[in-house]
C-alpha cells in the first residue's frame, strides 16, 4: 500500500524546526511533547474526520480513535514521508474502520438539521467556515463510495493510483466515483445556489 | 499537482479546498475539550502499554467464586438485617458542611458556598443511582477555600476519589465539560475540584486546574480562586498546553482583583512566552493602557 504523498498547502507552511523536534521528542516517548503535538494536530484530525463520516454527531468519537491510533503508531512512523501525510493516512484508515464497524448505524444521521452559524475565530474567516459547513453538507447527500473518492482526490490531494492503493479497489474504480461524485456535488452546489437566489 | 490532478478538477478546487488546520468543516470545540480528548487518548495507550497485572497460577474454577460469592453475600446479608433491627438509634447525628472561606480568601459567599455544596454532592456520587452515602446526611466537614480548591477536604469520598483509575478521572473530566457546556457551572465545579482531588500531579488535574480557574473567573465570580487554580496549573505543567490560557486566565484575574502592577506583569509574561499568541493583540492593547500615565 502506498503512502499518502501529499495533504494539504498549511501542512507544507509549518515552521518544520520545533515542529521536528517535538515529533521527534513524541516519537521517544514524552509525554508531554505528544499532548503537544496531538494538541497542534487535533483540528486538521477532527476536520478530515467531519469530511469523510456524515454528520456531526461521531466526530468527537472517531477523531478520539483516532488520536489513540497515533500515539500507538507514532513509534513505527519512519520519517520516510511528510508526517502530516502519515497522519492523515491514519486517521483516515480509523474512520473508515468505524465505518465499516458501524455500518447501518451511521446512516442516521443523513437528515439530521445542519447548523450553519458562523462562528468566530482567530483561524479562519467566518465565511470561510460557512463554505466549508455548506460543502460537508452537501457530501453528506452523496455515498460513502463517492464522498471517499472526493475527500481522499481533493481534501488529501492523492493520486487516483494513491486512491485505488489505499483502498483496495481498481483504479477504474476511483475514477468512475469520482467522475460520478462530482457531477453529484455540482449539481448539489448548483441546486442550493438556485434555491438560495429563489429564495432570496 | 499536474502529475496526479484528473481532468474536471478545478471546478471542484473552489468547492472543495486542500485539508488544513483551520476552522471548518468540523465545529469548533473549546481548547479544553481538546485537552481532554488528548489527555484520553494519551491515557488510553499509557494503559495498553502497561496492562494490569494477572497473578501467575492457575485460576479457581467459575463455580467455585460464584459459590463463594454466594456465600459471602448471605452472610453480608445476614450481618446487615441483623445489625439494622437494633442499631437505627446509635446511628451518628449528621450535620450539612459548613464553610470557612479563612483570612487569605474573600470570594463571593455565594459563588464558594454552593460550589462546596455542589462538590460535596459531587463527592458523594454525582451519577448513577444513589447511594447509602446520598441517603444519609453529610458529616461535618470544616474547610476552607483554598483547601477546597486543591481537594484537601476530609468529605466523605476523598479517599474514594484517590482510588479511581485514571479511566475514572477522564470520565469525570468528560463528564465536568459536558455540565459546563450545559450552563451548569457549580456542578462542572464540583467535578473539576474532584478530579483535582483523585489525581492531584496528572495532566487531568492540570486541565481541570485550568477550566475551574476560567468558571471561577467568568461565571461564580471568585477572581481570588481563579488566581489560585491558574497559578497552580502554571506550576503543574509551566509549558502545559493550556498554558496560554492560564497566564492570560492570571491576568485577568489580577485585573478583576484590581491589581494593575501584578495584572501587567502578568500579561508581559505572557508576551515574553507567546509572541503570536492569538490573545496577543489585546494583551499589547491592555499592557499599553496600563504603562499610560
Amino acid at each position: 500500500m502506498t503512502s499518502m504523498r501529499s495533504s494539504g498547502s498549511q501542512a507544507a507552511d509549518s515552521p518544520r524546526g520545533t515542529e521536528d523536534l517535538r515529533i521527534q521528542a513524541a516519537i521517544q516517548g514524552e509525554r508531554e511533547a505528544t499532548g503537544a503535538l496531538l494538541m497542534t494536530l487535533l483540528p486538521r484530525i477532527r476536520n478530515l474526520v467531519r469530511y469523510l463520516v456524515r454528520g456531526d454527531a461521531d466526530v468527537e468519537d472517531v477523531a478520539q480513535e483516532a488520536l489513540i491510533a497515533l500515539v500507538r503508531g507514532l513509534p513505527s512512523y519512519r520519517a520516510e514521508g511528510r508526517f502530516h501525510a502519515w497522519v492523515d493516512r491514519v486517521v483516515a484508515r480509523t474512520a473508515f474502520t468505524w465505518l465499516k464497524r458501524s455500518r447501518g448505524r451511521e446512516a442516521q444521521h443523513v437528515d439530521a438539521p445542519v447548523e450553519l452559524v458562523a462562528v468566530p475565530s482567530e483561524d479562519a474567516l467566518p465565511d470561510e467556515y460557512v463554505h466549508r459547513r455548506h460543502m460537508v453538507t452537501l457530501l453528506d447527500r452523496l455515498s460513502n463510495e463517492q464522498r471517499h473518492a472526493l475527500v481522499l482526490h481533493h481534501v488529501l490531494e492523492l493520486s487516483v493510483p494513491e486512491i485505488s492503493s489505499e483502498l483496495g479497489i481498481p483504479f477504474e474504480t476511483v475514477r468512475s466515483r469520482l467522475r460520478l461524485g462530482r457531477t453529484a456535488l455540482r449539481l448539489l452546489a448548483t441546486a442550493e445556489d438556485g434555491g438560495g437566489e429563489a429564495r432570496g | 499537482m499536474s502529475d496526479f490532478r484528473e481532468e474536471e478538477d478545478d471546478s471542484l478546487n473552489a468547492l472543495l479546498r486542500p485539508l488544513d488546520e483551520a476552522a471548518g468543516p468540523a465545529r469548533r470545540i473549546t481548547r479544553e475539550k481538546s485537552a481532554a480528548m488528548v489527555l484520553a487518548a494519551l491515557e488510553a495507550s499509557a494503559r495498553a502499554a502497561h496492562p494490569p497485572r494477572r497473578p501467575r497460577g492457575k485460576r479457581p474454577p467459575v463455580w467455585l467464586i460464584a459459590g463463594a460469592l454466594l456465600g459471602v453475600g448471605a452472610a453480608a446479608a445476614a450481618v446487615w438485617s441483623f445489625s439494622r433491627s437494633g442499631s437505627d438509634e446509635d446511628a451518628p447525628v449528621q450535620v450539612p458542611v459548613a464553610v470557612d472561606h479563612g483570612a487569605a480568601g474573600r470570594p463571593s459567599e455565594e459563588g464558594v458556598v454552593d460550589a462546596a455544596a455542589a462538590m460535596q454532592a459531587a463527592a458523594l456520587g454525582a451519577a448513577g443511582a444513589p447511594t447509602a452515602q446520598e441517603a444519609a446526611p453529610p458529616s461535618v466537614v470544616k474547610m476552607n477555600t483554598e483547601d477546597a480548591m486543591d481537594g484537601r477536604v476530609d468529605s466523605p469520598g476523598p479517599a474514594r476519589a484517590r482510588q479511581q483509575g485514571p479511566r475514572a478521572v477522564e470520565d469525570l473530566l468528560l463528564k465536568a465539560n459536558g455540565l459546563r457546556s450545559e450552563g451548569r457551572w457549580k456542578e462542572a465545579e464540583a467535578l473539576y475540584l474532584r478530579v483535582i482531588r483523585a489525581q492531584p500531579s496528572s495532566l487531568a488535574a492540570y486541565v481541570a486546574r485550568v477550566a475551574s480557574g476560567s468558571l471561577r473567573l467568568e461565571h461564580l465570580r471568585d477572581a481570588r480562586g481563579a488566581l489560585h487554580q491558574f497559578q497552580a496549573a502554571l506550576r503543574l505543567q509551566p509549558r502545559g498546553v493550556l498554558d496560554q490560557e492560564a497566564q492570560h486566565g492570571i491576568a485577568e484575574a489580577h485585573r478583576v482583583l484590581g491589581n494593575r502592577d501584578a495584572e501587567r506583569s502578568a500579561l508581559e509574561e505572557l508576551l515574553a512566552n507567546h509572541p503570536d499568541s492569538p490573545l496577543g493583540p489585546s494583551a499589547r492593547a491592555r499592557v499599553r493602557e496600563l504603562s499610560a500615565p
